[in-house]
């Protein structure tokens, strides 16, 4: 009960955080169709995509060449052709000033450690390292495209995922420091997490989602995690009521469930046979390997193996189950608003999820020691390049798979409330045979 | 246990990592890499003992994409780069390399242009801190030199001259200033007698976007590679300067465009010569290979023309 209260009251300290926010969250809203002449502040990093930087104002974009390079708290005065889409092409731009802020400050510091990453290791590796720790800004157009391609885009942005593993690392030391401080560390870090990913209203709510859930299934029983995602979902929408239409919101409520749900069921399947194998042939505690299980899916390896010895077939087992499960659920979304699903994704994600984790860990290292110290921060870009290379060579041979992508279903709401009442009906189905832990 | 974990998966990954890389490196040869970066010119050198010389950038940052496919992930210096002229079809990535390389020597002539980009590029070179070298016609630059073989570039153009006059009358056009060089690898230039056995050198032209006019005076001699001059513009080519290259091989760099680029007078003159063509369009990345003798050219994508 008393984890109960902290999960509580960690999510009414988010809630009066995003209260904050959602009130300076007014957009601005941009004529269209006409030429326009105004002067803006930067709020948001420029995306760097395909020899253009992308400056969004309000809901506008502006396209313009790569250089000179505008950043956060940049005064400009804009004049240009704006169309019926929000988009301005190539306007003359001129900076006036400068405004200091909070955001221009993390802004910076974000710059600054993408920078040191650049210079770290090369440029595939470096976008999955510097995507894991910040989120991406800047990304190779035929590497995306591969990413995009392979499903495994999710890896380079903050994506539920990632975020998990951030509060799982922190939250498997709970054994060392202690719950409560493991629970403090976790939280400071994941909403450290957001702030450093430029802290926009997404990252916001999917950093609530996913703490509210990790903490439950971390420290809670079986029904919890369900219970406070669901919560945290609705505090969201209560807060925010247009993310609901929001495909992020909707893709990281997805995985989150999917990952609470079908994937624990999965990550149970086999250890399952091994309990079986292990009562008749050595006679193990049964007992022991169904709690191992419960707690396979903490997001952190390290968790499973300083709890319970190394067993890489776990470890593999609960990796692939989070990538299956993710993918099972976002499916009807992505087909919904893109209709095209890749066939790939699944396989890719199985092969290239061990390798997200030593990704970020070690591009944490490589991030912090690179603002202390460039030749230590090298020696950790090295490690963490192995990693990197591994998912970048996957994708790439993934990608250059012929196997198409399925088109099917956009906009069409029947096929995707069929979808999940197929997967529920399974899952009831598979569910009743095994008894719950 | 927590430890031989991380140990072992360490060491998995470290051993496939370094298998690949070090299947992936040729070193012991001079590789000359034409990058795909779109519509522009990029070019990768490097020489047997692993220096790199990148000559242009291309537009936008793809050109970091392919010096990182290209190079081993520990060398985090490029020896040199070229910038041929100041336009953003060969400037813009260079800053991309600027930012993300520690860059040791900049060869550029200059002349200026009056563009956005290209003031940020002269505020790039200057926090840099590189050595910038201006080429002159009649420089020879050793790059290094290697069981009796030299690895050289010989500067064809622009004259001191024309620099001179370019500082107080910039020229009309940017095309006129850009850099001609000539790439050597042979028996050393120091060794008399090894001179004498030029036969089995190897060269390659790259001459950036001149016009053809200019080339045609500043070539010395046959070469097994001509980087064909402008994108495959006709401006850039003439049967004269085939003739007296008289290539095995052209490199035409050059992406989706509205210039109508590669002309079609300049791939049939190449064609009615023999030469093998290799485009970045069709290609993607070209890469050749050589040790002075054979030659070797890989290239991403099959030709399907």
């Amino acid at each position: 009960m008393k984890i109960l209260g902290y999960s509580l009251a960690i999510l009414l300290l988010g809630l009066a955080v995003a209260l904050k926010l959602s009130w300076q969250e007014k957009e601005q809203i941009l004529p269209k169709n006409r030429s326009i002449k105004l002067i803006t502040i930067l709020k948001k990093e420029p995306k760097i995509y395909n020899a253009k930087q992308i400056l969004e104002i309000g809901d506008g974009k502006i396209y313009v060449d790569l250089y000179p390079r505008y950043k956060i708290g940049d005064q400009l005065a804009v004049e240009g052709e704006i169309d019926s889409t929000g988009q301005i092409n190539n306007p003359r731009i001129q900076k006036v000033g400068q405004k200091a802020s909070l955001a221009g400050f993390f802004g910076n510091f974000r710059a600054k450690i993408a920078e040191n990453i650049n210079k770290l290791l090369p440029s595939r590796e470096a976008t999955l390292v510097g995507g894991a720790v910040l989120g991406v800004d800047e990304i190779e157009q035929e590497f995306r495209d591969q990413l995009v391609k392979t499903g495994t885009i999710h890896a380079v942005v903050v994506s539920g995922q990632n975020l998990m593993i951030v509060a799982g690392v922190f939250l498997s030391l709970a054994k060392i420091i202690g719950r409560r401080q493991s629970l403090v560390l976790a939280t400071t870090a994941s909403f450290g997490y957001a702030l450093l990913t430029g802290f926009e209203p997404p990252v916001v709510r999917a950093t609530l989602m996913v703490l509210a859930s990790t903490l439950a299934i971390y420290f809670g029983r079986e029904a919890l995690p369900i219970w406070s995602l669901i919560l945290a979902a609705l505090l969201i929408v209560f807060v925010w009521p247009q993310a609901i239409f929001e495909v992020s919101f909707q893709l990281t409520f997805a995985a989150t469930l999917g990952i609470m749900t079908l994937g624990r069921r999965l990550a149970n399947l086999g250890p399952k046979s091994e309990a079986r194998i292990s009562k008749s042939e050595t006679n193990t505690n049964v007992q022991n390997s169904k709690s191992k299980t419960v707690l396979n899916l903490n997001y952190s390896n390290f968790n499973i193996v300083s709890n319970f010895g190394f067993r890489i077939s776990d470890l593999l087992i609960a990796n692939a189950a989070i990538a299956i499960s993710a993918y099972v659920f976002t499916a009807p979304i992505i087909l919904y608003y893109f209709g095209k699903i890749s066939l790939l994704a699944p396989m890719a994600n199985i092969l290239v999820v061990e390798a997200i984790s030593p990704i970020m860990i070690l591009g944490f290292l490589v991030a912090i020691v690179s603002l202390i110290f460039m030749p230590l921060a090298q020696l950790f870009a090295y490690f963490a390049f192995v990693p990197a290379f591994y998912f970048a060579k996957v994708v790439e041979v993934f990608a250059k798979i012929p196997v198409g992508q399925v088109n099917l279903g956009k906009g069409n709401v029947i096929v995707i409330v069929g979808f999940y009442i197929v997967v529920a009906i399974l899952m009831i189905i598979w569910g009743r045979e095994k008894p719950e832990p | 246990m927590n430890h031989k974990l991380l140990l072992t998966s360490a060491l998995f990954f470290v051993c496939f990592g370094l298998l690949l890389i070090f299947q992936s490196q040729n070193l012991g040869q001079l590789r000359i890499i034409a990058c795909d970066v779109g519509q522009g010119d990029g070019i990768l050198l490097i020489s047997s003992s692993g220096k790199q010389i990148l000559v242009d950038g291309g537009p936008g940052t793809k050109i970091a994409d392919c010096l990182s496919q290209k190079m081993p992930f520990w060398d985090r210096t490029v020896e040199m780069v070229v910038l041929t002229h100041p336009e953003r079809d060969h400037l813009e990535g260079l800053l991309e390399v600027l930012a993300r390389y520690k860059v040791k020597m900049i060869m550029t002539t200059g002349v200026v242009n009056d563009t956005e980009l290209f003031r940020a590029w002269q505020k790039a070179i200057g926090d840099e801190g590189a050595k910038i070298y201006t080429p002159k016609a009649g420089d020879r630059l050793v790059i290094d030199s290697i069981s009796g073989r030299t690895l050289s570039m010989d500067v064809l153009w622009p004259t001191s001259e024309k620099l001179a006059i370019w500082k107080i009358v910039p020229p009309t056009e940017l095309n006129e200033s850009s850099i001609v060089l000539k790439v050597n690898l042979g028996p050393s230039v120091f060794d008399p007698e090894a001179q004498t056995r030029r036969a089995d050198g190897f060269c390659a032209y790259l001459v950036g976007d001149i016009p053809r006019e200019t080339l045609e005076k500043v070539l010395t001699g046959k070469c097994q590679v001509l980087k064909i001059s402008h994108h495959g513009s006709k401006t850039g080519t003439n049967q004269a300067i085939l003739d007296s290259v008289d290539p095995k091989i052209a490199i035409i760099q050059v992406g989706k465009n509205s210039f109508g680029q590669p002309s079609k007078e300049v791939i049939d003159l190449l064609e009615s010569k023999g030469v093998n063509i290799y485009r970045n369009d069709l290609n993607s990345i070209i890469e050749i290979s050589t040790n002075g003798k054979n030659l070797n050219v890989k290239s991403e994508r099959k030709i399907n023309r």
